[in-house]
C-alpha cells in the first residue's frame, strides 16, 4: 500500500467517494467527491502531537470498538497517506474559540478548518472494481447470543484481541473480567451456508482464518481448551490442509456440530450445547469466550456502484463476472474489471492473484492508445430516424444516444455497443442495421428455411451464446432430436424482431421458437427482458388475430443444457403435430390481410 | 452398531416426503446437528433426535421411523425449525411422519383417543351442562353443548 | 378495536381463570372481544394426526370469523399458531384454499383468506400500546419477581407470527410485565417448551421437560411463573404437585397469567381474576395487593 501511495503514476484519493460514472471503454469520466481530511495530507508527518491534544474520545472502529481513538487521528499505524484525519462531526468545533487545541499542537500548522469537500472528475480509460466486502452481522443469528453475552465475540473482534498491536497488545482477555481467556471456542459458517440468514454460499476464508487463529492461540498459550464447531472444515488451497494438520496435532479439538443453544454461565462463560456427529452424543461445553468465524457479505455500496456502471450481480449480491472461467476478472461492459471480494469472498492469494490479471487485462486493452471495436454494431439510418428514443431505452449499454426533444436522431458509439441488436429489433421504423445480422440477412433464412414442405418445418431462433450452444452441446454429446428443426441464429434473443416472427407465420410456419439464456445470464446483460416482453406482446397479438398463441414458445435454455435442448425440441414437435394444415392456410390468410 | 439393509430401505420415502407440504427441503439437510443441539426433548432423551431421523428418512429407514417411538416425542416447539440454515423445516416433518405412521397403521392411543374425541365432539373438552353453571357462577357466558358442525366437516 | 375471541377448547373449561381475568383486562383496556359461539378446535391436538383434518378445523374458524367480518383475537398460543399458520398458508396458495374451500361448502362456510390472528398479549401490545396500558395500572407490583415463560407457539413458527418478536431472545412478554413494575429475571432455558404436547404420548417425558424448567426458575429465585397459554399452564400449575411428588422435590411456586398479573395491578379484586382457580396458591405471594 505504501509503495502505491508512493508511485508516481498513481493517484491515490482516500475519503472520496464516486458520485456518478459516465462514458465508455476509453473515455470513462469518474466524478468523485472526495471529502475534507482538514490536515494537509503531503505536509503532515503523523507525529500524533495533534491527537494528544485533542480532549474529544471516541471508539476506535479499526479496533472494533475494544480501543478509543481521538476526533483527530490514523485509522491505523500502517494507514496511507500516512497523515492524520479529522472528523468534523466529532470534532468540538471549526471554531477555535470553542476548542482548537490541535492547531496550537501542531507545529507544521497542516491543521486548517476551513478545508472543504471537493467535486473532481478524473477521465480514465479502464475501471477496475476492488470495493472488497462487508462481515455478516450475527445479532440476527441469535441463538449464538453475540448480543446478549459480552465473552461471545466475532472473528473480527477476536482478531484485534490477539493482534500484538491490538488494544490488549495480543493478550486474550475475555471482556467481561480482562481475565485471561482459558478456554475458547470457535463457530464456523456464522453468516455463511444458510438458506435462512446471511448467504447461502460459503465464505471461502472463514474455516483457514479460524485454523490461524487456532495455531496463534496455541503458540501463545500452549495449554489453552481450543474448541472449534463445524459442519466441513475446507482446506482446499495449497499447503492449507498442512496447516489443518498442524492445528490439530497441536491439540485443538475439533468437534463436528453447530451448536443449538448459547447459555451464559454463573462465571460468565458460556455453556455451548453441541450435538458431536462423531460420537453421536449431545454434549455441553463449558468455554470462556465464544468467538463466531463470520462470513462475508457483499460490500455495502455494490447495488450503487452496480447501477452507476451498469454492472450484473450474482444471486447473492456480488458483482458478475463476464464468464465464470473464460473471462473471470472482466466485466460484461468493457474496460470494466473486478478484483478481490467485490467479485465474491476469497482470500488474499486469490485476491491478489485476481488483482495482477485485472491490471494484466486492462494493460492489454490500454496499452495502444486506440482499441478495436467488434465488427457486430448497430448502425443507424439517420434518414429514417424518427428519434422516439426506444434504441436508446433499449440498449443494456447505454451506447445510443438520441435527443428526443431537439430530435437529433440516434447515434451508436461503437466502442461501448456490444451488438446484441436489441436496438434495431426494437427499432418501430426500421432506422437501424444490425451489421452481420441485418433483417435482410435473418428473413432470407427464415424464408430459405420454410421453403420446402413448409409445415413440416419447426423455425428456431438461438442466440449465440446458451441456446444454439446448448444445441451444439445437444448434438456433441449425440443426443437425438427432431430433424426438422431449423435453427437461425443470432447474437442474443433480443435481435429477434416482431416481423421476424410474423414473416415466419406469413411464410407458413406451423411453430416458431424464441430461445436465449436464462433471465438473469443475458451475455449482454439484460437485453432478454425485452425479448421476454416482445414475445408477451406478440402472444397477445395473435390472441387477437385469433391465432393459437401456443404456436410461438419462448425458452431459456443455456450452453450446459443440451439434454433439455433436445426435450424442448421433442416438444416443439409435438406442438408442431397438434397444428393442421388449416390452421396454417387460415393463418396465412389471416396475416395476409 | 446399526445395519442399514440396503434391501428393507424404501428409495421412494425421501421423495414421498418432498412431494408433502412441509417435506419439500428435507434433501438440503447437511448434517450440521443444530437442530438436535436445539432440541429440549433430545437434551432430556436420547432417544430422540432430529438429525437422526432426517437422516434416516433420506437414507429411506421408513419402516424404522413409522414405527418407531420415538418421532412422537418431537414435542412441536419450533425450535430446530427456526434454526435450521438449510430452512429443513424439521418440525413439519416430523408432523408429517406422524401422519405417514398413522396412515401406516401405527398410533398411541393417547393420540387416538385425542383424535376420536375432536372428530367427535368438535372439541378436545366439550362443554357440559354443568361447565355452563360453573362459568354462569364465574360470571362467564354460557357456550354450546354440542358442535353438530363437525360431524358435518367430516363425513 | 373489536376483535373475534376464540376461546379454544382448554380455557372454557379448564381455565376459566385466564378467560375471566383475560376478560376484565379487555373491558379495561375498551378492547371489545366478541365470542365465536360456534367456534370447533383450532386443529392443533389434531395435527400430528390429521394434518389436513386440523387444516379444515383451523379453516373453519377462520370462516366464522370472516363472518364477523373481524380479526381473531386468541388467549391459547397453540390455538394462535394454529390459525395463524392455516391463514398463512391459505393466503399464500389459493390452490390450497380451494380444496379446503371445497370441504367447507359442505357446511355452507367459505374462507376467502384474510383474517388476521394474532395472540392476546401481541395485541395488547401493538395495538393498545405500552402507554395506554400504563395508565390503567393503579398498583404497584414493585416488589414481585417474575420469570417469564414464553412457550414456543406464542412466537414460533416466526414466519406465520410475521417475526414480532425475537425468537431467540424475546422480550414482549417482558415489556409487558415490566409494566406493572415487576422485576422481570432471565434464567437459563427461558425460551425451551412446557413439554405439554407430549402429555398425550408420555407423561412421564413431558414432566421431566417441564421439571427443567421449574429448577431453573426456582434456582434463579423467581416468586413466580407468568405465562401466556394454558397449555402451558396444564404443566407448570396443574401438574406441578405431581412433578413435586414424582421427583420429590418441592417448588411452591406460583404460575400466574398474563392477564392476571396485569388485573392485580389494574385493581381488580381476586375472585375477578380467577386467581382462587390457580391450582398453585397464590393467596400468600399476591396478598399485599388485596388489603
Amino acid at each position: 500500500m505504501t509503495d502505491v501511495g508512493r508511485h508516481p503514476r498513481i493517484t491515490l484519493h482516500t475519503l472520496s467517494e464516486i458520485k456518478d460514472v459516465n462514458g465508455y471503454v476509453g473515455n470513462f469520466d469518474v466524478s468523485i467527491l472526495k471529502r475534507a481530511r482538514y490536515v494537509d495530507e503531503n505536509e503532515c508527518t503523523a507525529c500524533g502531537d495533534c491527537a494528544e491534544a485533542c480532549p474529544v474520545i471516541r471508539p476506535d472502529e479499526f479496533n472494533l470498538g475494544l480501543s478509543s481513538r481521538r476526533a483527530i487521528f490514523s485509522p491505523f499505524p500502517q494507514a496511507v497517506p500516512s497523515a492524520y484525519v479529522l472528523n468534523a462531526n466529532e470534532c468540538l468545533g471549526h471554531n477555535p474559540v470553542v476548542c482548537g487545541k490541535c492547531l496550537e499542537a501542531c507545529d507544521k500548522g497542516c491543521i486548517d478548518f476551513h478545508m472543504s469537500d471537493k467535486e473532481i472528475v478524473e477521465h480514465v480509460g479502464s475501471i477496475v472494481v476492488a470495493t472488497g466486502f462487508d462481515v455478516y452481522d450475527p445479532t440476527e443469528l441469535d441463538e449464538y447470543a453475540y448480543s446478549r453475552f459480552e465473552n461471545v465475540l466475532t472473528s473480527l473482534e477476536f482478531e484485534r484481541l490477539i493482534n500484538a498491536g491490538g488494544p490488549t497488545g495480543g493478550e486474550v482477555l475475555r471482556p467481561t473480567d480482562r481475565q485471561p481467556a482459558r478456554s475458547i471456542g470457535f463457530v464456523q459458517c456464522v453468516g455463511s451456508r444458510s438458506a435462512k440468514k446471511g448467504g447461502n454460499y460459503c465464505s471461502n476464508i472463514c474455516c483457514m482464518n479460524t485454523v490461524k487463529s487456532t495455531l496463534m492461540l496455541k503458540e501463545h498459550y500452549p495449554d489453552m481448551d481450543i474448541k472449534v464447531f463445524y459442519i466441513d472444515i475446507r482446506a482446499f488451497g495449497k499447503g492449507f490442509e498442512e496447516l489443518y494438520t498442524r492445528s490439530r496435532r497441536s491439540g485443538v479439538h475439533y468437534i463436528r456440530g453447530l451448536p443449538g443453544t448459547v447459555e451464559e454461565d454463573p462465571d460468565k462463560g458460556l455453556s455451548v450445547a453441541v450435538e458431536n456427529t462423531a460420537t453421536g452424543n449431545l454434549e455441553i461445553h463449558h468455554l470462556d469466550m465464544l468467538v463466531l468465524a463470520l462470513g462475508l457479505k457483499p460490500a455495502a455500496s455494490t447495488q450503487r456502484l452496480q447501477e452507476m456502471l451498469g454492472l450484473q450481480l450474482n444471486p447473492d449480491g456480488f458483482f458478475l463476472e463476464a464468464h465464470p472461467k473464460l473471462q473471470p476478472v472482466d466485466a460484461a461492459t468493457r474496460g470494466i474489471y473486478y478484483a478481490g471480494c467485490a467479485e465474491g469472498p476469497k482470500d488474499i492469494k486469490e485476491s491478489v492473484t485476481q488483482a495482477s490479471a485485472a491490471a494484466a487485462r486492462a494493460i492489454r486493452l490500454m496499452h495502444k492508445g486506440e482499441i478495436t471495436t467488434e465488427a457486430i454494431t448497430s448502425m443507424v439510418i439517420e434518414e429514417a430516424c424518427k428519434c422516439c428514443g426506444k434504441c436508446a431505452e433499449v440498449c443494456p449499454y447505454n451506447a445510443v444516444t438520441v435527443d428526443v426533444k431537439k430530435k437529433i436522431p440516434a447515434s451508436v458509439n461503437t466502442a461501448a455497443c456490444a451488438g446484441c441488436g436489441t436496438c434495431a429489433a426494437e427499432c418501430p421504423f426500421d432506422a437501424i442495421i444490425m451489421n452481420h445480422f441485418t433483417d435482410g440477412q435473418i428473413l432470407n433464412q427464415v424464408h430459405t428455411a420454410l421453403e420446402e414442405s413448409t409445415q413440416e418445418k419447426i423455425l428456431v431462433f438461438a442466440c449465440n451464446w446458451c441456446s444454439y450452444a446448448g444445441a451444439d452441446y445437444a448434438g456433441v454429446s449425440r443426443l437425438q432430436y427432431p430433424p426438422n428443426v431449423r435453427l437461425i441464429r443470432t447474437m442474443c434473443s433480443g435481435r429477434v424482431d416482431e416481423k421476424f416472427i410474423w414473416d415466419g407465420f406469413r411464410a407458413g410456419a406451423p411453430v416458431i421458437l424464441v430461445s436465449g439464456c436464462h433471465i438473469g445470464d443475458c451475455h449482454y446483460i439484460d437485453a432478454n427482458h425485452w425479448t421476454e416482453k416482445r414475445v408477451k406482446k406478440v402472444h397477445k397479438k395473435m390472441a387477437k388475430m385469433g391465432i393459437r398463441p401456443e404456436r410461438l414458445q419462448l425458452e431459456w435454455i443455456s450452453a450446459a443444457e443440451g439434454v433439455r435442448f433436445a426435450e424442448v425440441m421433442d416438444g416443439m414437435e409435438k406442438l408442431r403435430q397438434s397444428v393442421t394444415p388449416e390452421e396454417i392456410a387460415e393463418t396465412v390468410q389471416l396475416l395476409k390481410e | 452398531m446399526t445395519e442399514i439393509d440396503v434391501n428393507k430401505t424404501d428409495p421412494y420415502f425421501a421423495r414421498d416426503i418432498m412431494n408433502q407440504p412441509g417435506g419439500e427441503k428435507i434433501w438440503a439437510c447437511f448434517s450440521c446437528r443444530t437442530c438436535t443441539a436445539s432440541c429440549p426433548i433430545a437434551a432430556i432423551n436420547h432417544t430422540f433426535n432430529p438429525a437422526r431421523i432426517i437422516r434416516m428418512a433420506l437414507y429411506g429407514l421408513k419402516q424404522d421411523i413409522l414405527r418407531s417411538d420415538f418421532i412422537w416425542f418431537c414435542s412441536n416447539c419450533y425450535a430446530c425449525q427456526e434454526r435450521c440454515p438449510q430452512g429443513v423445516r424439521i418440525t413439519d416433518i416430523m408432523t408429517l411422519l406422524k401422519n405417514m405412521a398413522i396412515q401406516g397403521g401405527y398410533m398411541p392411543s393417547g393420540i387416538k383417543s385425542q383424535m376420536d374425541i375432536i372428530k367427535g365432539e368438535g372439541r378436545i373438552y366439550p362443554i357440559d351442562d354443568f361447565d355452563n353453571k360453573k362459568r354462569a357462577k364465574a360470571g362467564l357466558p354460557p357456550l354450546p353443548t354440542s358442535c353438530e358442525v363437525v360431524k358435518a366437516l367430516f363425513s | 378495536m373489536t376483535y373475534a375471541l376464540f376461546l379454544g377448547c382448554t380455557i372454557p373449561a379448564r381455565s376459566r381463570n385466564y378467560e375471566l381475568s383475560a376478560r376484565k383486562v379487555a373491558q379495561q383496556l375498551g378492547i371489545e372481544l366478541v365470542d365465536m359461539n360456534d367456534f370447533v378446535c383450532c386443529g392443533f391436538p389434531l395435527k400430528s394426526a390429521d394434518m389436513d383434518a386440523a387444516e379444515r378445523m383451523a379453516a373453519y374458524n377462520l370462516s366464522l370469523a370472516q363472518k364477523q367480518n373481524l380479526d381473531i383475537c386468541a388467549l391459547c398460543s397453540s390455538c394462535t399458531s394454529a390459525l395463524a399458520e392455516t391463514a398463512h398458508h391459505l393466503s399464500q396458495d389459493d390452490g390450497r384454499r380451494a380444496l379446503v374451500n371445497e370441504q367447507l361448502s359442505k357446511v355452507g362456510a367459505v374462507y376467502q383468506g384474510d383474517i388476521r390472528v394474532r395472540h392476546f398479549a401481541r395485541i395488547l401490545l401493538e395495538e393498545v400500546g405500552a402507554e395506554r396500558i400504563r395508565s390503567h395500572l393503579h398498583k404497584d407490583l414493585s416488589d414481585l419477581t417474575i420469570a417469564v415463560h414464553y412457550g414456543c407457539h406464542y412466537l414460533k413458527p416466526s414466519a406465520v407470527h410475521n417475526h414480532f418478536d425475537d425468537v431467540e431472545d424475546p422480550r414482549s412478554l417482558d415489556t409487558l410485565i415490566g409494566l406493572t413494575g415487576a422485576k422481570v429475571i432471565d434464567y437459563p432455558g427461558r425460551r425451551n417448551c412446557c413439554g405439554g404436547p407430549l402429555l398425550p404420548v408420555e407423561e412421564a417425558l413431558a414432566a421431566s421437560v417441564s421439571k427443567e424448567k421449574l429448577d431453573a426458575v426456582k434456582e434463579a429465585g423467581a416468586d413466580a411463573i407468568c405465562l401466556v397459554c394454558p397449555f402451558c399452564a396444564v404443566m407448570y400449575d396443574g401438574n406441578q404437585k405431581s412433578i413435586e411428588s414424582q421427583y420429590g422435590v418441592e417448588y411452591g411456586l406460583p404460575v400466574l397469567y398474563l392477564t392476571q398479573l396485569l388485573g392485580v395491578a389494574m385493581g381488580f379484586d381476586r375472585k375477578e381474576l380467577g386467581l382462587n382457580m390457580n391450582v398453585v396458591k397464590t393467596k400468600a405471594l399476591l396478598k399485599r395487593y388485596f388489603e
